[in-house]
């Protein structure tokens, strides 16, 4: 009795010491990954190289399995598409969306110049659906053991229709960083959106400054300064006078992988009197009256069919929810940047704001909107024309950023992306 | 060309369908059936006195002025109320919260969601402003959701149709319910 016990025992405490070996040995191979064919003998079908990050470039994999992919005019979506069956994926997010189904990756999509890459795990909840072939991972020795044709569906949350991707998202478990938990790392990408533009005039001031052309001014003397001081890639929403859409400006973010994203623009309001300094984040419950609907015709038990319609209104409320993720640091980004500006300008402290800002509803990465002082106020107006001034603002918020940038490599401030 | 319009065609067709699941799902609301709320007006003149809500001299918080307001019925008595809204306030330094040239160009009701439809003064003639967008959009939702029970949302429309932004700041694409914490100057 109690020698069958310690040998048990015994057994159980070999366990961990092989998986931790198994990992050990596994992490030092895994540079790349051996596609095999399932049949008794499988034949080997080729290899996906392996990134330091552990994604894959999605190129190689459509290579192998003979996808097509195409880009949507926003550029932050892309449709990949495969002899049965076909998937989204958005820049910077983990979710898989197919005909209403979904699968949450281990990380984010992430879109780059390059092309695009994928977490590992697209091979077993992505691949399938697409080629109609199961897939199953040997992590230990990255071999991906490839099935018959019409052995694999798409491996989301084992949904029928729709029901299930919208309690989740009730739930609020749209939320990629407590799924990722990334190490501590600093800003790399940070985008600057010059508020207005084209025939977006923006504000006016009574001596005809407008928005548009000041907001430009102060965002390029902040690119000039982060790019020499901090060596941080910096990217602008526009770089010119021309219209850009709302959702526009996000795309370009999520495309870019941006780890933070500061929409810069210039106050106004009905009494000239009024002058200060404001920043914004998003407010919660943005689109609420568009996820309750689709909350509602579900229960009522219509039945989403999963069709065109209810993925349109899926994907809007997706967009809707893409910057609650990021709510905490954005506040936090928001804090900086006003605690900074009140100081560096000596201005009239209207507080950190939350509003429902359809510029900041769509960014998959902290996202914030300062408003640098009010052009409606005949002496601001008159300031913030000036390049001096206008230098001024833009150190202020270069310090906030490097605040942010400190924050985050210290690990006060939780997140940035993987 | 071809492209562009074939993207166009598209991009409409997906807010149509939006639009058509937004109505449908009104239509098929339960609950409340309008007989049995209070402040049912339909048909009747009446005179009411409502809670205008205009800015404060500084711009930071909704603040509500008192009027008597007379419709020949509930429709008519939402388009007065508007119409009152785009009066201005009269008292208190208050300030006014939507630009003095614009007009509602038709004001319509239906399962608990008003329709207000501007012209493009709302937003040729808005000084911008993000705070000051908030309290624009947020004293016509507030001023139709606070005083009439039997209104739950408000759908803002300009020269007829659906848009994202007033002065390019704020959500307006879909129905808004009213936010009674500006009138201490906070979102919530």
């Amino acid at each position: 009795m109690n020698r069958t016990l310690i040998r048990k025992a015994g057994i159980l405490a070999i366990i961990p010491i092989l998986v931790f070996l198994g990992a050990f040995l596994a992490s030092a191979e895994a540079s790349g990954v051996l596609i095999r064919n399932g049949n008794p003998g499988g034949k080997i079908l080729g290899s996906l190289d392996l990134q330091p990050s552990g994604m894959i470039d999605l190129a190689s994999i459509m290579d192998l399995f003979k996808l097509r992919a195409s880009m949507d005019l926003m550029g932050d979506r892309m449709d990949v598409v495969g002899q049965s069956g076909s998937c989204r994926l958005l820049a910077g997010s983990p979710l898989v969306l197919s005909r209403g189904l979904f699968a949450l990756l281990s990380a984010p999509v992430r879109f780059s110049g390059a092309g695009l890459s994928v977490p590992l795990d697209f091979l077993t909840k992505g691949l399938p659906g697409l080629t109609g072939r199961f897939m199953e991972m040997d992590a230990a020795n990255s071999i991906l053991t490839v099935g018959n044709p019409g052995t694999g569906v798409f491996s989301g949350e084992k949904a029928e229709g729709l029901t299930r991707l919208a309690s989740f998202i009730q739930r609020d478990q749209y939320v990629p960083e407590k799924i990722l938990n990334p190490a501590p790392k600093g800003l790399s990408v940070v985008v600057l959106d010059p508020g207005h533009g084209g025939r977006s005039i923006g504000a006016k001031g009574s001596s005809g400054t407008t928005e548009k052309a000041l907001v430009l001014s102060v965002a390029e003397k902040l690119r000039r300064r982060l790019e020499e001081s901090l060596g941080i890639k910096v990217i602008l929403t526009r770089t010119a006078d021309y219209f850009v859409g709302l959702k526009e400006r996000t795309a370009i973010a999520n495309n870019n992988n941006a780890d933070l994203f500061i929409s810069i623009h210039a106050n106004a309001a009905f009494r000239r009197e009024v002058d200060g300094i404001e920043t914004y984040y998003l407010s919660l419950g943005s689109g609420d009256a568009r996820a309750m609907e689709y909350a509602r015709v579900e229960n009522e038990a219509l039945g989403l069919k999963g069709g065109p319609e209810d993925e349109a209104l899926l994907e809007a409320i997706l967009w809707d929810m893409a910057q609650t993720s990021f709510i905490s640091q954005s506040r936090d980004a928001a804090a900086l940047i006003q605690e900074s500006l009140v100081a560096g300008l000596k201005g009239n402290d209207r507080g950190v704001r939350q509003a429902p800002l359809a510029v900041l509803m769509g960014a998959r990465m902290p996202a914030v909107l300062a408003e640098i002082g009010f052009i409606s106020n005949p002496e601001q107006e008159i300031k913030l024309n000036r390049e001096s001034y206008q230098e001024e603002v833009a150190r202020a918020l270069y310090n906030a950023i490097e605040q942010y940038h400190r924050g985050l490599l210290r690990g006060e401030i939780q997140g940035g992306r993987p | 060309m071809k492209r562009f319009l074939t993207a166009f065609i598209l991009v409409a067709l997906v807010a149509a369908a939006l639009f058509a699941a937004f109505l449908l799902g009104k239509h098929l609301r339960t609950g409340k059936t309008p007989g049995e709320r209070p402040g049912d007006l339909t048909g009747l003149p009446q005179t009411r006195e409502v809670d205008l809500y205009f800015a404060d001299p500084d711009g930071q918080r909704l603040s509500i002025e008192r009027r008597e307001v007379t419709g020949e019925n509930r429709e008519d008595l939402f388009a007065r109320v508007v119409e009152e809204l785009l009066r201005g306030p009269t008292e208190g330094n208050r300030l006014r919260t939507l630009p003095e040239t614009t007009q509602a160009r038709t004001v319509y009701f239906r399962d608990g969601t008003v329709w207000v439809d501007f012209d493009a003064a709302i937003r040729d003639e808005h000084p911008g402003g993000t705070w000051t967008e908030v309290l624009a959009v947020y004293s016509i939702v507030n001023t139709l959701v606070e005083n009439f029970p039997e209104v739950d949302w408000v759908q803002i429309l300009i020269e007829g149709v659906q848009s994202d932004t007033l002065a390019g700041h704020v959500d307006i694409s879909g129905p808004l319910t009213s936010r009674v914490q500006l009138l201490s100057g906070e979102w919530e």
